[in-house]
């Protein structure tokens, strides 16, 4: 295609995980997180034509939700749930190649940090304050969602 | 006083890559995003964030056009590394979707640059709110999916609604 269109992107969607119980990490990202659920619907097999062809897997049922980030309007997790496919541990190793995480900014990291623990969620270090650089006074942990995946909270330097 | 622990906004989506050389090709120069640093992340806080002794890695934050969000993409050194399972199906699999203004056009860039899809062409939505958007899902160099939806061209707008449940 030529002309004004160049065939580039031009706007951030959604970052997807695949779960195995989304109720389950409903309470991680809507009740610890405070992400705000837009959508939650359960399509089965003869509604389920588009996703068969673009992802190639052929569940029984998807139950996919929305959650959106706030306080942006367009920025949104969403969460999947299949039945009736073979599905194995994904490995959420960070260092493993085409691990993903994805980071979100909060206001009080320490609030957030206990919440977790407090919710038997796991990290895989403690909250760390950034001691020198560019984002020195910055705290930072990568929460470990009940599937594995790895969700980084990040309270910015103070200002 | 900062308000309670919630959520406050998005940063980042991070990808760890095998090479870096070869994921920049497939991020900045196939879908056209925008290097913005490229570093190395050395030091006792990402140590302990990682909860990886001895581990380092060089990091590139890329900016997708059009929004604020950023893509930071990781290549760790000095730790042992596996493939992670990248089968949309696995729990804990992660993918980010991105808009694109031509989704055919990418396909057919991405074909010939020797990268992958999971669909042999864009697929159009017909039915639910996403109808007339097409999409596909790219397969990174390493095996990561990158979601790519050209929204309908005719009317301004309302696709971002997610009272839908397509991909």
């Amino acid at each position: 295609m030529s002309g004004d269109r160049e065939a580039r992107t031009d706007g951030f969607f959604h970052i997807g995980i695949t779960v195995a119980d989304i109720d389950r990490s409903l309470v991680f990202y809507r009740d610890i997180l405070g992400l705000e659920v837009t959508s939650d619907t359960t399509r089965h097999q003869d509604e389920l034509s588009s996703l068969r062809t673009i992802i190639g897997v052929d569940p029984e049922t998807a139950r996919i939700a929305f959650l959106r980030v706030p306080p942006t309007d367009d920025v949104f997790v969403e969460l999947f749930q299949y039945t009736g496919v073979e599905q194995h541990p994904a490995s959420a190793r960070p260092w493993d190649i085409a691990a993903s995480h994805c980071c979100f900014y909060v206001h009080d990291a320490e609030e957030v940090y206990r919440r977790l623990l407090d919710g038997d969620h796991r990290t895989r270090g403690p909250l760390t304050t950034v001691a020198s650089g560019p984002h020195a006074g910055a705290k930072a942990a990568y929460a470990i969602d009940p599937d594995g995946y790895v969700v980084e909270i990040y309270q910015r330097a103070p200002q | 006083m900062m308000g309670g622990g919630k959520v406050v906004g998005f940063f980042h989506a991070g990808v760890t890559v095998q090479d870096m050389h070869a994921s920049l090709r497939f991020y900045r120069d196939l879908l056209g995003l925008e290097l913005i640093s490229r570093s190395e992340v050395a030091s006792f806080e990402a140590e302990a964030i990682w909860n990886l002794p001895g581990a380092k890695a060089e990091a590139a934050f890329l900016r997708v056009p059009g929004s604020d969000a950023l893509i930071e993409l990781f290549e760790f050194e000095g730790v042992e590394r596996h493939g992670a399972s990248a089968r949309p199906p696995d729990y804990g699999a992660g993918h980010f979707c991105l808009y694109v203004d031509d989704a055919a056009a990418i396909h057919a860039r991405l074909v010939k640059d020797g990268f992958g899809a999971r669909s042999e062409t864009p697929v159009e939505i017909t039915a639910s709110r996403l109808a007339g958007s097409k999409v596909l899902y790219a397969i990174d160099p390493d095996g990561y999916h990158v979601e790519l939806i050209e929204r309908p061209r005719r009317k301004q707008g309302p696709t971002k609604s997610t009272e839908d449940t397509e991909p």
